[in-house]
């Protein structure tokens, strides 16, 4: 282990990171096609762009990972020609000289060791203790409480935010120069992610350098000296992170920056490629509620405990018609329950669900059955929600014919229609789910929810899995839809800068209780309760 | 899988479908056919796997009995794996008390070898075909009632349920759209797999004399009229056991193939 002060002596000397025209192939695709950059000590480069831009492989060719053949004109990583490195060689850069903090904590670590062992791995050859030493040191430097009680724990014990610190002091172990962290931040609430962009911040200030990879501009303003957008295993566009936010040059990053949904009016599309909305009155005035009096929604006194802990605590709301409701909170804050239980999925311990101004929960399931098609429901990973041995044409079929029948012939003009509607191609009718990108699988689910006309549709996170710019053309057509179908939204996301552009009415949760709510532009300007302030002062803005 | 191995799988099923529904295209020949004549031939350019000890020859009899065998297997498979389905799924769906009592019961029934179940089942029954397929069918249910319910209980809890229920879909749509389909078609490879081993059994049950009767050509059967002769004329038994071994590996085979089907998928 050498010293680790002589090394940070002179920032402004030659690049720890040199990477010219380099190439990466799988066969005959090129996933990497010329990549240029360097990466000096104390500074942050970001590559940003969409899943299969090429950024994660870019990453991993750092560290000799990335699985294909690599060509370039030049590899430098911390004075050592990458080109030449071995297998052995590449180990001896892996966590001692670069340091990756992987994307998922959850399939990250090892379930079955204490995450104190998986994080002195990477000391092997020093004295056992000291290695102990030098982990506890390490998770106490990465705001772990309790380290030693922490270390013993398995991944399964921590929480989300714990298993990402214990990501990090894994990545910093092994005291490295360089810093990777890919899609760090992603499927993190608003909280954690806060935690982790300040602890990237800490690693610059300390003299070390960042490369971080995300699809999300807004959070990459946040740390990043420079950023490059990539396309296509290309980068299309690089500069000083004010100036490419400031005034983006290449049409590629106007389109990712316009896809930040933070600060962006109700209605106002955040893709260039859908088609505007015809303006219309907003969909909750006074001309719907007349006709129609019943609310969509009605929720009073909703409560659930697990073995004695309350999840959700009183929970009451009123969802008028063709509007949006959006809930917010952290993980385990109790959103997705009050979702199930609207939806009648979970038995509450307390409280009414009135959908359409007619009882819905508690009711047995039978009575609830010729309601459920006033009624659907978006999940996150939508794949999980079909049956996988149906076709795209066989799931609509099936859910516009109340599953009567899965034949695509008798109703194909029907299917068509519901494909159109969420803009997808006709021709997908006879591809199976498993086979469609993220974007097309959510589009395919809001057509199946929309098969039987539903007055509501309850959506839990349902663009979290998703990339800025495709997230950005799904809300879109969630916008779109419920200006031309009136449908009441039932949305709940941990991302406040969707819940801010998507809804009408906003409640922030907090350990099970609606702590703040009323209309969205109220609550976002002018937050009463300490938590929604804290929340809010979380959020990574762009605009 | 290697694709010569799935060549292989593919032409050995054929061979096999072909050889139990027209065995009179392999071996033309009768194969009750006394010949007293011609009895313990050596294998031969006229008798391939030569004559038994009342002159019939082997490969026809093999061939032809290739029929009941097989019946037996995929019969006896069949009747366990539907007895499995109700009770598995009757206990995947029940309130907690009664798919705990199933579950005894499955558990009980499970903890009696199959085979020597088998034997017990024949002992009220009497011997003869239909006995044996019943005899394998029931001590096969219990395992595949297990595998049944745990897979529906999966599948139950699983979000595509949850999507089916929001859309409103009663109990009967949910079981015969999704969760019998999907708990099924992992559990294929298996059903092969289990082919195979009720073939064995029905044999087993021959062998002992408690399948098909005399002088019907039954592999069991023939392995075990054989074995009088074993010191005299090897071909008796080998040949019938032979075929055993094949039906048994190449269901196996079969199997494999299904299943690392099922698992890319």
């Amino acid at each position: 282990m050498r010293a680790s002060t002589t090394k940070r002596e002179n920032p402004g000397a030659a690049p720890l990171i040199e990477v010219e025209q380099l190439a990466v192939r799988f066969g005959a695709q090129r996933a990497v096609d010329g990549v240029s950059f360097t990466l000096h000590a104390g500074q942050c480069l970001a590559l940003v762009g969409e899943s299969g831009s090429g950024k994660s492989v870019t990453a991993r060719s750092l560290l000799g990972l990335s699985g294909g053949t690599v060509t370039a004109d030049r590899l430098r990583v911390l004075g050592q020609d990458g080109l030449r490195l071995g297998e052995n060689g590449w180990r001896t850069v892996r966590g001692a000289q670069i340091g990756m903090v992987l994307q998922d904590a959850l399939s990250a670590l090892d379930p079955l060791r204490p995450v104190g062992r998986e994080i002195s791995d990477a000391l092997r050859g020093t004295r056992r203790a000291e290695r102990r030493a030098r982990m506890l040191q390490m998770l106490q430097a990465v705001g772990m409480d309790d380290p030693a009680r922490r270390a013993a724990q398995r991944s399964g014990e921590l929480s989300g935010g714990m298993r990402q610190r214990a990501l990090i002091a894994q990545a910093l172990i092994g005291d490295p120069q360089v810093v990777i962290a890919d899609e760090a931040t992603t499927a993190l609430d608003a909280g954690l992610t806060a935690l982790v962009l300040r602890q990237l911040r800490e690693l610059k200030a300390q003299g070390r350098a960042v490369l971080m990879i995300s699809h999300d501009l807004a959070q990459v303003a946040q740390v990043a000296d420079r950023i490059a957008v990539m396309r296509g295993g290309k980068i299309v566009e690089s500069g000083p992170a004010e100036e490419l936010l400031g005034a983006p040059r290449h049409e590629y990053t106007q389109t990712l920056l316009r896809a930040v949904p933070s600060g962006v009016a109700r209605f106002t599309p955040l893709a260039a490629s859908t088609p505007r909305p015809a303006p219309q009155p907003a969909p909750d005035s006074a001309a719907h509620t007349e006709s129609r009096p019943e609310p969509a929604l009605q929720v009073s006194g909703l409560s659930k405990a697990f073995g004695g802990q309350l999840a959700v605590d009183d929970v009451s709301f009123t969802l008028p018609r063709g509007a949006t409701l959006g809930i917010v909170g952290e993980s385990g804050s109790g959103k997705t329950t009050t979702a199930r239980m609207v939806l009648g999925l979970q038995r509450p311990d307390a409280g009414t669900v009135r959908l359409l101004g007619r009882g819905f929960v508690p009711a047995r399931e039978a009575e609830r059955r010729p309601l459920r098609r006033a009624m659907g429901a978006i999940y996150q990973n939508p794949l999980g929600s079909f049956d996988p041995r149906y076709t795209v044409g066989a799931l609509l079929a099936d859910a516009l014919t109340s599953g009567r029948s899965r034949r695509l012939a008798p109703v194909r003009d029907q299917v068509h229609a519901l494909l159109h509607q969420v803009q997808l191609d006709e021709q997908l009718a006879n591809r199976y789910p498993t086979q469609l990108s993220g974007g097309q699988r959510q589009r395919l689910a809001i057509a199946r929810a929309l098969a039987p006309r539903p007055a509501v549709l309850v959506l839990d996170e349902p663009v979290s899995a998703l990339d800025v710019s495709i997230q950005a053309t799904v809300l879109d057509l969630l916008d779109e839809l419920q200006v031309q179908t009136g449908t009441s939204y039932l949305f709940i996301s941990h991302d406040l800068s969707v819940i801010e552009h998507m809804s009408d009415q906003v409640a922030v949760m907090y350990q099970g209780r609606f702590v703040e709510s009323g209309p969205t532009a109220e609550v976002f300007a002018n937050p009463q309760h300490p938590y929604t302030q804290r929340l809010l002062s979380a959020v990574p803005r762009l605009r | 899988m290697s694709r010569l191995a799935k060549l292989g799988t593919g032409v050995f099923l054929v061979l096999l479908v072909v050889l139990a529904l027209f065995p009179q295209w392999l071996a033309p020949g009768d194969p009750l056919a006394v010949n007293p004549a011609e009895a313990f031939q050596a294998p031969n350019l006229h008798h391939v796997m030569g004559t038994d000890e009342s002159g019939r020859d082997v490969l026809t009899r093999i061939v032809h009995g290739a029929r009941d065998s097989l019946f037996i297997g995929v019969a006896a498979t069949a009747l366990g794996m539907g007895i499995a389905v109700l009770l598995g799924t009757a206990a995947a769906l029940s309130p907690r008390w009664l798919d705990e009592a199933i579950l005894r019961v499955l558990e009980a029934l499970y903890a009696i070898p199959s085979l020597l179940m088998a034997l017990l089942i024949i002992a009220f029954t009497g011997p003869g075909v239909g006995p044996a397929i019943v005899a394998v069918g029931l001590s096969t249910a219990p395992g595949y009632a297990r595998l049944v319910r745990s897979q529906i209980r999966t599948l139950k809890a699983s979000e595509m349920l949850e999507a089916a229920t929001v859309l409103g879909r009663g109990t009967l749509a949910k079981v015969r759209n999704h969760l019998l389909p999907n708990a099924l078609r992992p559990l294929l490879a298996l059903i092969t797999l289990g082919v195979g081993q009720a073939v064995i059994w029905a044999s087993a049950l021959s062998f002992l004399g408690l399948g098909t009767p005399p002088p019907a050509p039954e592999w069991g059967a023939m392995l075990a009229a054989g074995r009088t002769y074993l010191h005299l004329a090897w071909w008796l038994s080998f040949f019938p056991g032979l075929a055993i071994v094949v039906v048994a590996a190449g269901a196996t085979m079969i199997g494999r193939a299904l299943g690392g089907k099922v698992n890319a998928a």
